[in-house]
């Protein structure tokens, strides 16, 4: 990895070579296949020990429940050979990490024996709750291997509880910042270093447990290494994770082959920085040619003052995470994935901050959304080949409300947590199925929450409903997940200090796809002054569950309604206080009109969408006969169009050579390309925006779906098929910039 | 005369063991008929009768005891064809079933697999979303009512469900394992009015903490209530008279009334009873720690023994939804005898991403499969004989199984057959050796401390080539094709009862100066509750057993360790450290943190009465078939071998490798350097030669 600043001073991260080397990835297997099998499963193994030895010994609800961590093994020179499938987040960005620290210390200076702690977002962490410890690991004298591992910590100190404040315009302000350091050296703990850290924490016993399991976890990595040099050579074991390196680079490249060249984009937005309520761009440019695919986020708003930035760890991690389960589905999650991966950003953009911007919400934040962008945009690509359309989906879970909570809790105990529930939400819809309702963050494939009773008993809170939400998952051909939400009420104490950091209240960030609808926002509020213990005593706590807008009763709980902002600095509640908040759906595929009407049928039936919403949106009224739904869909179809419909025009028949997403066709044009409507309504060469072409509604408030808010400095516009009124898109804007070009093909393959 | 028998009903084979009353064992194995699956249990039956000279009727009388392991619930669960069931839960909780804390999405998922976002999806569900009645009432953390039950809610729900024709019904509520009155009430309410319908209350079947786990088991449980509940009385009513227990996934047996309460414990029953049999031959070899490896054609399974007692587990996944049930803990991975081996990206050889499974199973089969597996690589290397019939019948095609792994393993990667065999194998047998470390380490346990039990169908002809690797010593049990069977008959009857305290206590005191009470309280009626369900189960009293056990964690961990009351909380604190020391190294002892002791748990097990496993008092005489090819891994060729007649060895006789041990559905395949010694109940013990 290197960092070449070009001459319009646009900063690249060139993840590796990221020209495809014929030479060096056809290079023949020095060792022999089965050799290369056998080790290559050891060191999965040492993977899956390393993480069973960290989630034992880790006490923080974020790393053992929520996976919020990641373990690896890296190359001597810091690629990442092997890792773990938690929070990809963290092994994307280690290499950065490893970068950093051999750039601080000279080889002579890192020593067998040792371990590293780093926190510093200027160094490579993802952001300073994400701790990093890293070991080299030596044979014959000589570093062999690097093992990591990084997990987000409960406090890392600074300004309010759990570290993650809107008030800090300064990382200095954030919290305890570790360039790399000695945390053990030659074996021997260094005390110093640790009651630095531990003396830094709100919480030095949990911090204290997770920074065991991660020295537990290391020595896990650096004893199972040992055996295997052992029985096979250190020559073997480094050849193994070079090869597994070149294998998953090749079949990257494989992949991007397949597909077509051209510029695909997408841009998605942050609501409120800690400061104000004003948006924040991020714009991923994705440049996709022969086998080598650019994601230029220079687009991007300049930094903010407050902690919504993001720095290259994260920025490297955030890609790799948006990219990796959809083009590298069933390609070994490593370096090889990242070397055929260009970033360009350049310093001073939301992407790559400056000292001293703060970072504190980098992964909720700006890594969040950095991989929702890149998601989508990478979506676009792989929905022209027949072949990967499989793995192109909407935005599943746009964001994650992050509410720390804390003081004391009911057995009088120093307590913070950071509530994990908001992890669960809606999927995004894939081409070829519905969201999953119970899914969490895109890049964490096996996270899960608390039970509600492990809340309550270590935590002083009493829940009143945890539960999903109909018409809450975006409409589309394909649905996505529905949302989820939660609330509850301070248990057996007087008082509770709390913190939120979301963004997507108003802006719906779980995007569909090619026509599908978002997800709905989220919703975070606390009422005061409730009777909520009485009226759940006597059994007289109204709470239909019915409907996503009001799922507690608010009129028979009494007390007052505060709506909370995304970022809402420390704020106290008092017993009668009940936290409500509900999260967002995942983003549909493809336009509602095109779902099966059987699929919508057992949608009703299932409680996930109401009977409106199935004939409003989708056209379908459970019983009625084909024919009619027929009827009703084409009446839809051509609603959409000018007042009273345009009759369809009659549109030559197509030739398609390839086909983009559910229902946009690509044709030649003369000795070009061009895209059209699957009705054969032509919108223009494959240069060109096609949504110059489309049918732009820009969709008043008023006229949004129940639960989606759209931010005063953004629009909701629907693009659709001027012929046949089809829905080809449906995009968040910023007002008074021209549509997105996010289409710009240049060949087929 | 009288005898004691034990069936494993599995997928492809019945098998039965019948113990005399000397302890002498006739093994009998039969086709499954799919639908059917006592066909197979009678043909062993009539066939065991007729050995003894008499009629089904007058074996059937003779019986001690019939304990068998049956995939009845198994099946219905995993093909969704059980009862309509219907959840009552606490109202504003009615997702949690369908939440699953989004541990559904990618359970079951390879790590390879967990990289695919399209391979993400929630299990098919148990009962459905309007069948879910959400009642108003709540209970808090220290089981204090902090709502009261709405009865009009739950007489709703009744009309509901009996407009409905739902046949069982689950009952969940939050934090009921602390105050079970709730649910108590409801189950009142719902017996009363519906008096044929199945009822599974959570807080009598699993009292724990964790809504989901505890909601999930229950609803499972009522589930397969009915279905469970028609099998006992098929069974009953095929082999009348006969005293019928059933095989649990914990490694006891019970009685099908228990099986009819808690038909939950049949789920995982599947890999339990060869491990049971490990730890009875185990015992009577003198083995007290033994690792059990069962290969099989598409699975593995690795369980272990320790101090004469199988490991056990009280959460487990399955079927992409999540148990609290004690079982045999007992690792699974998806390789075996039908792995199929394949070149990816024209250099790497990989096993076992896919299965041949039965059908059409490996190319030399013949049974229409084209893809090289484990199989046909042992056939091509010698290991299982062309001439020998695998299962007794089936012909092995050696030309096949050549093709098959030239076609799709030497060619793309330009080395011969022999060698791409051989490699085949290797990987397969590394992948095992490190499972067997794995199992071991990751519980804190040094595997050379332990024995290794050979079993399967392909167990006995891989082990040899890896297990030494591992252990010091392994035995290939004379039952190795029927260990499932003989473990019923060695299991006793087996009961848990559990308490969720949670209790703290802080660092400081390391447990001295609190009352030690509670806990004896809770173990006080937990002892009541466990020698309860043994004496209804008909266990005499001199042979019930119980074994009290905390389940204890520093503060706010999620995983708890098993540690055994001593009637002392000084001690229990002391044992719980240096096990986690043991476990996870001393670095990771923290030094401030408190404990938590989650649970109370009583084990009681009822001793059944069975013969001393019979030994073979003759000797010597083993039967050289003749000799055979096999490809040696340290010579790097073909090599002549022995052919012995395993059925023809007797207890004393020593043999050294290279050898093939030939059993009409087995062979062992010992490698040169080892010593093969036949122990006196016929089991081949394997160490390295002096």
């Amino acid at each position: 990895m290197s960092r070449e600043v070009n001459g319009d001073d646009r900063e690249h991260f060139v993840l590796g070579p990221s020209q495809s080397d014929e030479e060096r990835l056809g290079a023949p297997l020095k060792v022999d296949p089965v050799t290369f099998e056998i080790v290559r499963h050891k060191l999965e193994a040492i993977n899956h020990e390393q993480a069973i030895a960290l989630k034992d010994v880790s006490v923080s609800p974020i790393v053992t429940a929520a996976s919020d961590f990641n373990n690896a093994l890296y190359t001597a020179d810091g690629r990442i050979a092997c890792m773990g499938p938690q929070v990809v987040f963290h092994s994307g960005a280690m290499p950065v990490v490893l970068r950093h620290l051999m750039e601080q210390f000279s080889p002579e200076e890192i020593n067998e024996g040792d371990m590293f702690v780093v926190n510093d977002p200027y160094f490579g962490a993802v952001h300073h709750p994400d701790v990093s410890l890293v070991a080299p690991l030596f044979h014959a004298g000589a570093i062999v291997a690097w093992s990591g591992v990084a997990a987000h910590q409960v406090d890392m100190g600074g300004m309010s509880v759990g570290s993650v404040s809107g008030q800090a315009r300064e990382k200095y302000q954030e919290g305890l910042m570790m360039p790399p350091m000695k945390l053990i050296e030659g074996g021997v703990m260094r005390k110093d270093v640790w009651r630095l850290i531990l003396n830094m924490t709100r919480q030095p016993e949990m911090v204290g447990l997770d920074l065991r399991g991660f020295i537990a976890s290391n020595i896990v990595a650096r004893d199972r290494l040992a055996e295997i040099i052992d029985r096979y050579g250190a020559d073997v074991v480094t050849d193994v994770m070079d090869e597994l390196i070149r294998y998953s680079e090749r079949r990257m490249r494989e992949r991007l082959r397949q597909l077509p060249d051209g510029e695909f984009r997408s841009r998605s937005f942050i609501d409120h920085d800690g400061l104000e309520n004003r948006i924040y761009r991020t714009d991923v440019r994705l440049i996709k040619s022969g086998d080598v695919l650019r994601f230029d986020l220079s687009d991007s708003s300049p930094q903010a003052p407050t902690y919504i930035n993001c720095t290259e760890g994260c920025l490297v991690g955030a890609v790799f995470g948006g990219t990796a389960p959809l083009l590298g589905a069933g390609v070994p999650w490593n370096h090889g994935i990242l070397n055929a991966l260009e970033v360009v950003a350049p310093p001073g953009v939301i992407v790559n901050a400056v000292r001293p911007a703060p970072t504190g919400a980098a992964t909720i934040g700006q890594g969040w959304t950095i991989m929702s962008a890149t998601a989508h945009a990478v979506s676009k690509l792989l929905a022209l080949s027949d072949e990967l359309r499989r793995h192109s989906a909407a935005i599943t879970h746009g964001t994650f409300a992050a509410l720390f909570t804390g003081d004391r809790n009911q057995h009088g105990e120093p307590y913070t947590t950071q509530l994990i529930d908001a992890q669960i939400g809606g999927g995004g819809a894939s081409s070829i199925a519905d969201g999953i309702d119970q899914s969490g963050c895109f890049v964490a494939p096996r996270p899960h929450i608390a039970n509600v009773e492990s809340n309550e008993l270590h935590g002083p809170m009493l829940f009143l409903y945890r539960s999903f939400f109909p018409d809450s998952g975006g409409d589309g051909a394909r649905r996505g997940g529905r949302a989820a939400g939660t609330a509850w009420t301070p248990h057996g104490v007087e008082r509770l200090r709390n913190t939120v950091s979301a963004h997507g209240i108003e802006v719906p960030v779980s995007y569909g796809q090619f026509g599908g609808w978002p997800g709905v926002c989220n919703r975070q509020m606390v009422i005061r002054g409730t009777a909520v213990r009485e009226l759940l005593g006597s059994g007289e706590l109204a709470m239909p569950l019915a409907t996503l807008a009001e799922p507690l009763e608010l009129a028979s709980l009494g007390g007052e309604l505060e709506l909370l902002a995304a970022k809402q600095d420390e704020f106290e509640l008092a017993p009668g206080d009940v936290v409500q908040y509900t999260w967002q759906g995942g983003g549909g595929y493809g336009d509602p009109l095109d779902r099966d009407p059987a699929a919508v049928a057992a949608d009703v039936e299932a409680g996930l969408i109401s009977a409106t919403r199935a004939s409003e949106v989708y056209g379908v009224v459970v019983g009625e006969a084909a024919a009619q739904i027929d009827e009703r869909r084409a009446h839809l179809r051509a609603s959409r169009l000018a007042p009273g419909g345009v009759a369809p025009a009659a549109n030559a028949e197509l030739e398609p050579v390839a086909r983009y997403g559910p229902a946009l066709v690509i044709v030649r044009d003369g000795a070009g390309l061009a895209v059209a409507c699957g009705c054969g309504h032509r919108l223009g060469s494959a240069a060109e925006n096609w949504k110059d072409r489309a049918l732009r509604q820009p969709l008043p408030a008023a006229d949004l779906p129940a639960g989606i808010l759209v931010h005063a400095e953004l629009e909701l516009a629907r693009y659709l098929c001027p012929s046949c009124g089809r829905l080809h898109a449906v995009e968040v804007e910023e007002r008074g910039e021209p549509p997105l070009h996010d289409l710009k093909l240049i060949s087929l393959p | 005369m009288s005898w004691t028998a034990g069936v494993d009903i599995g997928g492809t084979f019945t098998d039965t063991v019948v113990m005399d009353d000397d302890g002498a064992i006739a093994v009998y194995k039969s086709l499954t008929t799919p639908g059917n699956l006592l066909a197979g249990l009678l043909d062993n039956l009539r066939a065991a009768a007729a050995d003894r000279d008499c009629s089904l009727e007058e074996f059937l009388d003779g019986l001690v005891r019939i304990a068998h392991g049956t995939t009845a619930a198994t099946n219905a669960y995993i093909e969704r064809r059980a009862a309509k069931v219907a959840l009552i839960t606490t109202r504003g909780f009615e997702d949690v079933i369908f939440m699953q804390r989004m541990l559904g999405m990618t359970a079951g998922l390879s790590t390879a697999e967990l990289t695919d976002y399209s391979l993400r999806s929630v299990p098919e569900p148990i009962c459905d979303r309007s069948l879910v009645f959400g009642v108003r009432e709540r209970v808090d953390y220290e089981g204090e009512e902090v709502g009261r039950l709405r009865e009009e809610d739950v007489a709703a729900a009744i009309e509901s469900i009996r407009e409905q024709g739902v046949e069982a019904v689950a009952i969940s509520l939050l934090w009921s394992f602390k105050n079970p009155d709730h649910e108590r009430r409801i189950a009142e309410l719902l017996r009363r009015e519906l008096p044929g319908v199945y009822v599974s209350v959570s807080s009598e079947l699993v009292p724990r903490l964790g809504e989901y786990e505890r909601t999930a088991t229950t609803l499972i449980n009522a589930y397969l209530g009915p279905i469970v509940a028609e099998y006992t009385r098929t069974l009953t009513r095929e082999l009348p008279g006969a005293p019928v227990m059933l095989l649990d996934s914990s490694g006891g047996v019970m009685t099908p009334e228990q099986a009819g309460e808690a038909p939950v414990r049949l789920l995982l029953s599947g890999p339990s009873g060869g491990v049971t049999a490990c730890q009875y031959l185990g015992q009577a070899l003198g083995h007290g720690n033994v690792i059990t490896f069962d290969m099989g054609g598409t699975s593995t399974d690795v369980g272990l023994v320790v101090e004469g007692e199988p490991v056990q587990r009280h959460e487990t996944e399955f079927g992409k939804y999540h148990l609290l049930l004690p079982m045999v803990d007992v690792r699974a991975i998806g390789a075996g005898g039908g792995s199929i081996a394949y070149v990816e990206d024209g250099a790497y050889l990989q096993v076992g991403r896919e299965s041949a499974g039965a059908r059409p199973g490996p190319a030399c089969y013949g049974l229409g499969g084209t893809k090289p597996t484990v199989t046909d690589a042992d056939l091509v290397l010698g290991i299982l004989g062309a001439d020998n019939p695998l299962a007794g019948s089936l012909q092995l095609d050696l030309a096949a199984a050549g093709e098959a792994i030239e076609r799709h393993v030497a060619a793309p990667l330009g080395i011969s057959v022999t060698e791409a065999a051989a490699g085949i194998k290797r990987i397969v047998d590394t992948r095992m050796a490190d499972l067997l470390r794995t199992v071991t380490l990751e519980r804190g346990y040094d595997p050379r401390d332990f024995t290794l039990h050979a079993y399967g169908g392909a167990g006995p002809s891989h082990a040899p080539a890896f297990g030494l690797e591992v252990v010091e010593s392994m035995v290939i049990p004379f039952t190795q094709s029927v260990h499932s069977a003989l473990g019923a008959i060695a299991s006793d009857v087996a009961v848990a009862a559990e308490r969720a305290l949670p209790l703290r206590l802080e660092r400081a005191t390391l447990g001295s100066g609190v009352d030690p009470a509670p806990v004896e309280r809770a173990f006080g009626e937990l002892d009541e509750q466990a020698d309860r369900a043994l004496a209804e189960q008909g266990v005499r009293v001199e042979d019930r057993y119980l074994d009290r056990l905390v389940e204890v964690r520093f503060a706010r961990q999620t995983k708890a360790l098993l540690v055994r009351w001593r009637g002392d909380l000084g001690a229990l604190l002391t044992d719980f450290q240096r096990l986690y020391a043991e476990r996870y190294g001393s670095e990771a002892l923290p030094e401030r943190a408190g404990f938590e002791l989650v649970t109370c748990i009583v084990r009681g097990r009822g001793r059944l009465l069975r013969p001393e496993l019979g030994s073979d008092d003759g000797r010597g005489g083993g039967v050289r078939l003749g000799s055979r090819e096999v490809f040696d891994p340290t010579l790097g060729e073909f090599r002549d071998t022995d052919v012995y007649d395993g059925l023809s060895l007797r207890p004393g006789e020593e043999l050294g490798g290279p050898l093939i041990i030939q059993y009409p559905t087995t062979t062992i395949a010992l490698v040169s350097g080892q010593l093969a010694t036949v122990d006196r109940f016929r089991g081949i013990e394997i160490r390295r030669a002096a």
